[in-house]
């Protein structure tokens, strides 16, 4: 890559630099190659523009190092490739796996995300070779690495949907105005989910995939992990319960059985943008059902007559009006019918027999 | 042909090859309706997702039920214009009409069931329990055929339907359903197969022929007519003949 590269005080450095990090002094418990780098990368207006204009910038907070959980490591740990100073225009991407591999000596954490990862789809994209896939450090940070429970993570719950909006940003946008983004990122409600709580982390896989989440086969079990719950549903005033009601139904069945044209969750309350069918941008409001259900391959040519009734009907419910009714007739019209029908056939029986035992002309 | 006593003949044909093709084509749409239909309305538990899958999937079930549905309603047609527009397919109409004195046979038959009465009362063409039968099946097919157009054409349907009015056919449907398969499968089994005296099989299903016998024992009224105070011959066999 040609790039002009500005650096202040180049000259300065190069002595220092050359010399092994062993013996280069240490300056409170900073690490000795850290003090070199600053040098440069200590300094807020060092940055690289490039010959196509955009501009790079070089500096790395000094704080961030020391707050990150990687502090105690050299800056050569992890940038591998740097042997003097200065160093080549371009250094390879970071490889975390130089620590973080099963039976690691300095005990860096390990567990079977990594391999998750290999066959996620971003981990397949990037091995493929497509460099706008991200890589451990894209969604765990850099310079600035913090466990996933510090609220200033970038991976910490309340966070993650900054962070995977740094590529996603249509989703980010959609998400931000849904209940569920309202709650976790206006009301700081950690029970309402980010991006990881249906879309998984590390084993992210494609929507179209069958083993992803939110493949549309899986959906109504990744929603159930919530709305499966009586408690949660009456704890957020979700009157019915819609995973129970959705079983029942011919959608519910339908997709059960591996049917791939009927509606989920997501096809009427959308994947991002859910709302509670009282908010007249809900996908389920009243005056928009009509569009909700009419969409191509649905029930095009939908009218207002679809939001004419209940939704998630639950039968053996009374708030479902009429049709609590109407099923409570056929089942006493049934049960009398089956009662009636095995008595006659029990009264049938005895006489015959009887008839039989003493001779009778009731059988043949 | 047959052998005759006092010129009653062993055997008569009751039901003519045209009503008998009507009973089959009724016995394997419901048998087949109902299957499909069970899956669907049991869908949620494991009874429903067996039959489903038997049926080889949700989709598979649907087709299955749909052409089962088109075979009925055909039949549907072809009963009604048998039972309008033919002579005799009206006769038999007429035999079935319900008439006050069936409620009383009833009265008078579950007496005797109970054993307070030592005669069973005599029936003409076709018993109440027939006719019975008979009407339970015939308006549970056009509730089933009605109801269940609905839901073919679900779309079209609720552009001109309220949603909950859907849902209540649906609702209608599954147990309609369920009713008629108790009625036909379970009942009128029972009564024509599997009561005493007929048990294993009772043939006339097959052959739409009844022995005298059993003719002037089950349908006193009809014998008369036809045989006056004659007896008739001999059973020709065990298991042969006609339900109550």
């Amino acid at each position: 890559m040609r790039a002009a590269v500005l650096i202040a005080a180049l000259s300065a450095t190069v002595a220092a630099a050359q010399q092994p990090p062993a013996a280069a002094p240490a300056a409170g418990n900073q690490p000795p190659v850290l003090r070199q780098c600053l040098i440069c990368h200590g300094r807020s207006e060092f940055k690289k523009v490039a010959s196509d204009g955009s501009v790079r910038p070089l500096f790395i907070d000094e704080g961030e190092l020391k707050r990150s959980i990687h502090a105690r490591w050299q800056c050569t740990d992890c940038h591998a490739d740097v042997e003097k100073i200065p160093h080549a225009d371009a250094l390879a991407t970071v490889n975390c796996q130089r620590c973080h591999f099963a039976t690691n000596p300095v005990g860096a954490p390990q567990d079977v995300n990594y391999d998750a990862y290999t066959k996620s789809v971003h981990g397949r994209l990037r091995l493929a070779g497509n460099i706008k896939a991200p890589l451990c450090q894209d969604c765990h940070g850099t310079h600035l690495v913090l466990k996933h429970d510090d609220p200033a993570s970038r991976v910490n719950k309340a966070r993650v949907p900054e962070t995977c909006g740094r590529c996603h940003l249509d989703v980010y946008a959609q998400y931000q105005r849904s209940v569920h983004g309202r709650a976790l990122l206006g009301k700081g409600n950690l029970e309402a989910p980010s991006c990881t709580d249906c879309h998984g982390e590390h084993s992210i896989m494609a929507v179209k995939e069958n083993s992803s989440d939110v493949a549309v086969g899986n959906i109504p079990e990744t929603c159930s992990h919530c709305h499966g719950s009586v408690a949660f549903n009456t704890k957020f005033n979700i009157p019915i319960n819609p995973v129970k009601t959705f079983k029942h139904s011919f959608h519910g069945i339908a997709n059960e059985l591996g049917s791939k044209r009927v509606a989920q969750c997501a096809s009427c309350h959308t994947a991002h943008s859910v709302l509670p069918a009282g908010d007249p941008a809900s996908s389920v409001y009243p005056a928009n059902i009509p569009a909700t259900c009419g969409k191509s391959d649905c029930h095009e040519g939908a009218n207002a007559n679809y939001a004419r009734g209940h939704f998630h009907i639950d039968p053996s419910s009374r708030s479902s009006g009429i049709i609590y009714w109407v099923a409570l007739f056929f089942k006493v019209l049934t049960t009398s019918t089956l009662i009636g029908l095995i008595i006659h056939i029990l009264m049938d029986l005895v006489k015959k027999l009887r008839m039989r035992h003493a001779g009778g002309h009731g059988g043949e | 042909m047959t052998e005759r006593r006092n010129g009653v003949p062993r055997e008569i044909q009751r039901f003519t090859a045209n009503e008998l093709a009507q009973h089959w084509v009724l016995l394997i749409t419901l048998v087949v309706l109902t299957l499909t239909g069970l899956g669907l309305f049991a869908g949620d538990t494991w009874l429903g997702r067996t039959l489903i899958s038997l049926e080889g999937g949700i989709e598979a079930r649907g087709t299955i039920h749909r052409v089962s549905a088109v075979g009925l309603m055909l039949l549907v047609g072809w009963h009604f214009v048998y039972v309008v527009f033919s002579e005799r397919g009206h006769r038999q109409l007429m035999e079935m009409r319900p008439k006050t004195q069936d409620f009383r046979d009833t009265g008078t038959l579950l007496a005797f069931l109970l054993g307070r009465r030592g005669a069973m009362p005599e029936f003409g063409r076709f018993t109440p329990l027939q006719k019975l039968q008979y009407w339970g099946a015939g308006i549970g097919s056009l509730t089933m055929v009605a109801t269940g157009l609905v839901l073919w054409l679900h779309t079209a349907a609720m552009m001109v339907m309220p949603k909950w009015v859907f849902d209540v056919t649906t609702i209608v449907h599954g147990y309609e359903g369920l009713i008629l398969f108790a009625l036909l499968f379970g009942w009128h089994l029972y009564i024509v197969h599997l009561s005493p005296g007929n048990f294993p099989l009772q043939s006339t299903f097959l052959t739409g022929r009844i022995s005298t016998s059993r003719m002037r024992r089950e349908h006193g009224i009809e014998y008369r007519r036809e045989f006056g105070e004659q007896k008739p011959p001999a059973e020709p066999r065990a298991g042969k003949g006609e339900a109550r």
